[in-house]
């Protein structure tokens, strides 16, 4: 069954259909807060708590936005407001980091994977947000405006920080690399 | 004046996202700037090397189900909720009328309708929790 009927049936209140349409968008909702959170148990929380509030929610889904982008406006606010309450979702606040190699630590790192993540890390979560939107969802400057409520030259301007940094620190890790 | 190699390793970024097109300006100055060619030999590499990220998790249906039933522990608390403000509300006005007749001299009056009630209560009792049985999904019919 195609999502657009799944969406008019859900929104009748139907629970099947609902049902079905979450575990279509299930992982991509999930892998959104996996790259978002970097870790796991807390993306775990922020998901369930994404579900919850798309179903007592879904009358108020207007289709004209895709329903995983629904999914992931909610999950994004649902992550921005349990980083108000709770401090342990917070990492380090955004750092030089390419003034800043610790060079053990980069010896530590040893999948491509951690050293993506460990990247990630270092970004406050606004920046982050634009970056994973845009890079592994494909989405344009302006959904992600819309997305993150903020204006579109703030969402490219972070991205460009991002993938400065990135590039940046990839290309200075592997340096660290050689010289060892 | 053109633009800077800066602007152009912006606008590099903007087309490996393809928020920007190829035009000929940025194919005519990499032609002629090595280093903005290396930028983006570069750009292209970092943003394959960030695709490792990309592991899809899997659907976990029971953690679905399991926000399905929450779901309806807030709903029904949320009418329950309403119900007794519903309710509260109704009462306050009742008193307020039966006390506002009495003190104008209708107790009497009162006191009948009372009787009547009681009389005509059993009878609609049946129909009320047939209804209520149908809303709560045990009507067998
Ligand atoms: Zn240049």
């Amino acid at each position: 069954m195609n999502e657009e009927i799944l969406i008019k049936l859900s929104k009748r209140g139907d629970k099947k259909a609902l049902e079905k349409l979450l575990q279509m968008n299930y992982s991509i909702v999930k892998g959104y807060l996996i790259k978002m959170t970097l870790n796991e148990e807390v993306a775990d929380d922020i998901t369930q708590e994404t579900m919850l509030k798309a179903i007592l929610n879904i009358k108020k889904y207007k289709p004209k936005a895709k329903f995983s982008t629904w999914l992931i406006t909610i999950a994004t606010n649902t992550y921005k407001d349990q980083l108000r309450k709770d401090k342990r979702l917070v990492y380090k606040e955004d750092k030089d980091l390419v003034d800043d190699i610790d060079v053990e630590k980069s010896i530590l790192i040893k999948s491509e994977f951690e050293e993506i993540k460990e990247i990630l890390k270092e970004f406050s979560y606004e920046k982050r947000m634009p970056f994973i939107l845009k890079h592994y969802y494909d989405y344009s400057y302006k959904e992600i405006a819309e997305i993150m409520n903020c204006p579109v030259g703030t969402v490219r301007s972070r991205l460009h920080y991002c993938i400065k940094k990135i590039k940046k620190h990839m290309e200075g890790g592997s340096d660290i690399g050689k010289k060892l | 004046m053109g633009k800077s190699c800066e602007n152009y390793k912006d606008i590099l970024i903007d087309i490996i996202y393809e928020e920007k097109d190829f035009n000929k300006d940025i194919k005519d100055h990499l032609k002629h700037c090595d280093n903005c060619m290396k930028y983006y030999k570069e750009l292209k590499d970092t943003k394959n090397r960030l695709n490792n990220l990309n592991t899809e998790p899997p659907i976990e249906y029971r953690k679905i189900s399991k926000a399905f039933i929450k779901a309806d522990e807030i709903k029904k608390k949320k009418s329950d909720i309403k119900s007794l403000f519903v309710f509260m509300l109704l009462s306050v006005i009742f008193l307020t009328m039966v006390v506002t007749l009495a003190v104008n001299g209708f107790s009497k009056e009162i006191i009948y309708f009372q009787i009547s009630t009681y009389v005509i209560f059993p009878f609609i009792l049946p129909f009320m929790i047939k209804k209520r049985a149908k809303k709560e999904g045990y009507d067998v019919k």
